[in-house]
């Protein structure tokens, strides 16, 4: 079969591999989808931590090829892959925070993932969707998966405020989810027209572009901020448009070694939370069902459909403007 | 009646005022005894600057003495402690039961005529009844521990959690008091200070040291909670914070205070960090821990001190020897 596999950091090679075999607990899945993460490109530059060599690609869905002996999946079955793989024993896993199993591993990351043909997965990572999904959508639904973590950290209530900070995939799917926990404003806040303009025909009610100077400190104050970007200057104004009592919630993934500062007086008189989100601990089947509902406009994010052997120049420069996801049809 | 006035930054003088009269929601109270705080420091030193001239001290406790037209259920007599706290009950902030961020904040002893004087004025809604037979002298204590019931109703209170706390004065102290009642699995205080070290063992807190790094807790804790206000204290705090755990910062940093930290790190590990502001609906539950006997009113209360000694109170604070010093306007 076809893989994209990275090799050592910055080295990345689309090759002909053999194809796996169905092994005990774990069913062949030809993929059908498979999208390419702002994590991907942070692991191709040593970043991010992973294995070498290993066939990347962790947001991704397929229909089963071939199930395990016993499985309760079937040939044709569509379905999503949850690629964090945790134990289910640890003290972490039984409370719930499996994003922290000290046995975690990823397909994509740390075992073969979803940019090849086939992919080996454990059933307990297969969620099964509806027939009639659009297989381009099944690429979504990991990172949906993440941001209802992020949702469920800012624990919206309704008719709140609410920043997004950066117009990434993210930002775009987190804009349409305050939009349905019934925020009273959603403002995405990112450099590029484009991305704004589409954040508004996705439910947010207004924009700003942070190269405009000052832009924090005109902003108003929010109930909830979504910082989305990973970068210090949006942690920095994500500070600034917090209101009092607020919760600023870190779904953007910055690179390690990169600091910020925080004002712990300011943390005392504000009260402020500040969150972190990571990964989809136990939410990738309510992700898995949103999109089932069709109640997520995700065809405006998708900017390219790629095939297999173009990914390795796709990794290795960023986005162009405007575009937000970049997904493979192996 | 005589009260200690703070006239000017660096300025306090004991005089002689009016003594207050009750509105027809208030009451008025001969004040056992006044606690000393940060804050009380900060409005002194000029740093905090409320409207001067101001009587201080919003930590308070005594025997009511007059009561408005409209009290009907605290008489003359009854022991009290006052929630010093006087939140608008109008702004966004109120409208949304977070008082304590009030954009119309005052209180007493900071805004409005504190505790450092021999009686003092107090709504009804802001007095607290105490259960008979509690000595009045170290019912001060009630406010800080309020200020402490906050902080932990900003964190998670799993039972079974291992908490870790910066300083061992006394706001740290009572934090640990907290976590101990909390149904905490270990509590850990550092403090670079020996001495106070050692007031915690004298409380029965086995895990001390000046330096995190000694304490067997390879995957962090669940809460680390700082209660210095210290950027070296708080940079240190961060990194003993387990994945999915919570930094709670209760110490007062300097205004201008800038902690370094990672965002990676707070993605990655879904760490927490929260802030806790004075007391917000916690002085109710602060009595009844307090009646419990959650403090060591002997070990917590270091220092007493005459109401013409006030100046010399606020230096002893200042030194940051001891736990807290309180000042007893009636003797």
């Amino acid at each position: 079969m076809k893989a994209v596999v990275l090799t050592a950091i910055d080295q990345i090679v689309y090759q002909q591999q053999p194809k796996p075999n169905v092994t005990p607990g774990k069913s062949l899945v030809r993929v059908l989808a498979c999208g390419i993460c702002g994590t991907d490109r942070h692991i191709y530059r040593g970043e991010y931590p992973s294995v070498k060599p290993v066939i990347l690609g962790h947001e991704f869905g397929g229909v089963i090829e071939t199930p395990a002996e016993g499985s309760k999946f079937s040939k044709g079955d569509l379905v999503s892959i949850d690629p964090n793989i945790v134990c289910g024993v640890c003290i972490d896993c039984a409370a719930g925070r499996t994003a922290f199993c000290p046995t975690l591993t990823a397909l994509g990351v740390d075992i073969d993932g979803g940019l090849a043909e086939f992919v080996l997965v454990p059933d307990t990572q297969i969620y099964k969707v509806s027939d009639s999904l659009n297989p381009l959508h099944l690429a979504f639904i990991e990172p949906t998966a993440c941001c209802i973590r992020g949702m469920d950290i800012a624990d919206l209530k309704g008719r709140e405020k609410v920043a997004v900070l950066g117009g990434g995939v993210m930002g775009q799917i987190v804009v349409q989810l305050a939009k349905l926990a019934n925020a009273s404003q959603i403002t995405m806040v990112t450099r590029q027209q484009t991305r704004r303009d589409l954040a508004v025909t996705l439910g947010a009610t207004d924009s700003v572009d942070p190269g405009e100077k000052d832009y924090a400190q005109k902003m108003g104050k929010y109930d909830v901020v979504f910082e989305c970007a990973g970068a210090v200057e949006t942690f920095n104004a994500s500070q600034v448009i917090a209101r009092r009592g607020g919760v600023i919630v870190v779904l953007g993934l910055t690179p390690e070694k990169t600091n910020v500062e925080f004002n712990p007086f300011h943390l005392v008189i504000k009260e402020l939370r500040i969150q972190g989100s990571f990964l989809n601990p136990l939410t990738q089947r309510r992700a898995a069902d949103l999109i089932d509902t069709g109640k997520l406009n995700l065809d405006p994010l998708i900017s390219k459909v790629l095939s297999l052997d173009e990914v390795p120049s796709i990794l290795n420069q960023s986005p162009a403007d405007g575009d937000i996801k970049y997904i493979v049809k192996p | 009646m005589k009260a200690a006035v703070i006239a000017a930054p660096g300025k306090i003088l004991i005089e002689e005022i009016e003594d207050p009269v009750p509105g027809d929601n208030d009451v008025v109270l001969e004040v056992a005894a006044v606690g000393i705080c940060g804050t009380d420091l900060h409005i002194f030193e000029g740093e905090f600057a409320p409207k001067l001239p101001i009587v201080p001290g919003h930590e308070m406790s005594g025997t009511v003495v007059a009561v408005g037209k409209y009290v009907t259920d605290i008489k003359v007599g009854d022991a009290v402690a006052v929630d010093p706290s006087l939140h608008c009950g109008e702004c966004f902030y109120c409208r949304r039961a977070r008082g304590n961020l009030c954009e119309k904040w005052n209180a007493l002893g900071v805004t409005f005529p504190g505790a450092a004087s021999q009686f003092v004025l107090a709504p009804k809604k802001n007095t607290h009844k105490l259960p008979k037979g509690l000595d009045l002298k170290s019912a001060a204590l009630i406010e800080p521990l309020s200020c402490a019931v906050r902080g932990f109703d900003q964190l998670p209170r799993n039972p079974g959690s291992h908490y870790l706390i910066y300083g061992s004065g006394t706001m740290g102290l009572m934090m640990a008091e907290m976590a101990r009642v909390n149904g905490a699995a270990s509590v850990s205080i550092v403090d670079l200070n020996l001495d106070k070290l050692e007031t915690a063992k004298v409380l029965g807190f086995e895990n001390l040291s000046q330096s995190a790094d000694n304490f067997d807790q390879p995957r962090g804790f669940d809460v680390v909670i700082d209660c210095t206000g210290v950027t070296a204290a708080i940079k240190d705090g961060l990194k003993h914070v387990m994945p999915g755990g919570t930094f709670l910062q209760f110490g007062v940093a300097s205004e201008g205070a800038k902690v370094e930290i990672e965002p990676f790190w707070i993605y990655n590990k879904e760490i927490t960090i929260i802030g806790s502001m004075a007391v917000l609906h916690s002085f109710d539950r602060a009595v009844e821990l307090f009646a419990k006997g959650v403090l060591n009113t002997e070990v917590m209360i270091s220092d007493r001190y005459p109401l013409d000694k006030y100046a010399d109170a606020l230096a002893a604070f200042k030194s940051g020897k001891g736990r807290k010093t309180v000042v007893l306007p009636n003797g």
